[in-house]
């Protein structure tokens, strides 16, 4: 589901957006960006200090979305609406939480998973793509 | 999970690939496993009626045995719940596997995750 950016008009920031989200609103002081994904944004990126930054984050609205300050960046990303529970016995928790190390468990388990399924469907698509090639090329023989 | 079961030298190899040895005794070895175990007749070379003879005098501790036919799943009690938050893209995401592997989405996720731990824990040791 896109969600939906509002943030104060600016030539640096629409230039460093212009690839991440695609603009669909517009008023003389503001403009409204939809975006899909994660998006991280570097005070490099505005060439902004430090102070007009935190102005920046402060003036930012998320619409079907959140942001967060982290790593000194700001982090935009979809909501999270759904809530899976997984149950685990006590060995495979326990691996869990030794391999985590400091990080959120459920943070650590979500990056294991979206890594495996992002290759996993790129592999399919890739496969897909191999197969119609190859019918198309049966096609013409 | 706690499996004691009689020495038989094919469990013994396939369980420890997976378990570790707790207690070797002169008749019967006792194992822990971390996760699900799941064996049929064929791994061990026997005949159905050896085999349930053999399944019925393995016993669980912390988990349960379930055969069916001439398979037997060991499986540990999930007794902790982990809840993780996903966009509705990454779920859509997951429900593709899912249906893939024709399993249940939490299932599927289970399945990645296990796998992952499974393979860095048999690395490490």
């Amino acid at each position: 589901m896109p969600y939906k950016i509002k943030m104060l008009k600016d030539k640096g920031v629409e230039q460093a957006f212009q690839y991440r989200f695609r603009k669909v609103g517009e008023s003389r002081d503001f403009v409204v960006y939809e975006s899909e994904g994660d998006v991280w944004i570097s005070p490099e990126m505005l060439g902004a200090t430090t102070e007009q930054f935190l102005e920046f984050y402060k003036t930012l609205k998320v619409y079907g979305g959140r942001k967060e300050l982290k790593h000194g960046q700001i982090h935009v990303a979809p909501a999270r609406k759904i809530v899976l529970p997984v149950r685990l016995s006590d060995g495979e928790f326990a691996l869990l939480k030794n391999n985590a190390g400091d990080e959120p468990l459920a943070q650590y388990a979500r990056s294991i998973v979206l890594q495996f399924l992002q290759d996993y469907l790129y592999q399919k698509e890739e496969a897909l793509k191999a197969r119609r090639l190859s019918s198309a090329v049966n096609d013409l023989q | 999970m706690l499996i004691k079961a009689p020495f038989h030298k094919r469990f013994d190899s396939f369980a420890k690939n997976y378990c570790n040895v707790v207690l070797q005794a002169k008749d019967y070895v006792v194992y822990e496993a971390i996760t699900d175990l799941r064996i049929t007749a064929v791994d061990l070379g026997m005949r159905p009626r050896q085999f349930s003879a053999f399944c019925d005098s393995i016993e669980v501790e912390g988990g349960r045995k379930v055969r069916k036919g001439t398979t037997l799943e060991l499986k540990p009690y999930r007794n902790k719940t982990i809840y993780i938050k996903l966009t509705e893209e990454e779920y859509a995401a997951l429900r593709e596997y899912a249906d893939d592997q024709n399993l249940t989405v939490s299932g599927a996720f289970r399945k990645i995750l296990v796998v992952s731990l499974m393979r860095t824990w048999l690395n490490a040791i």
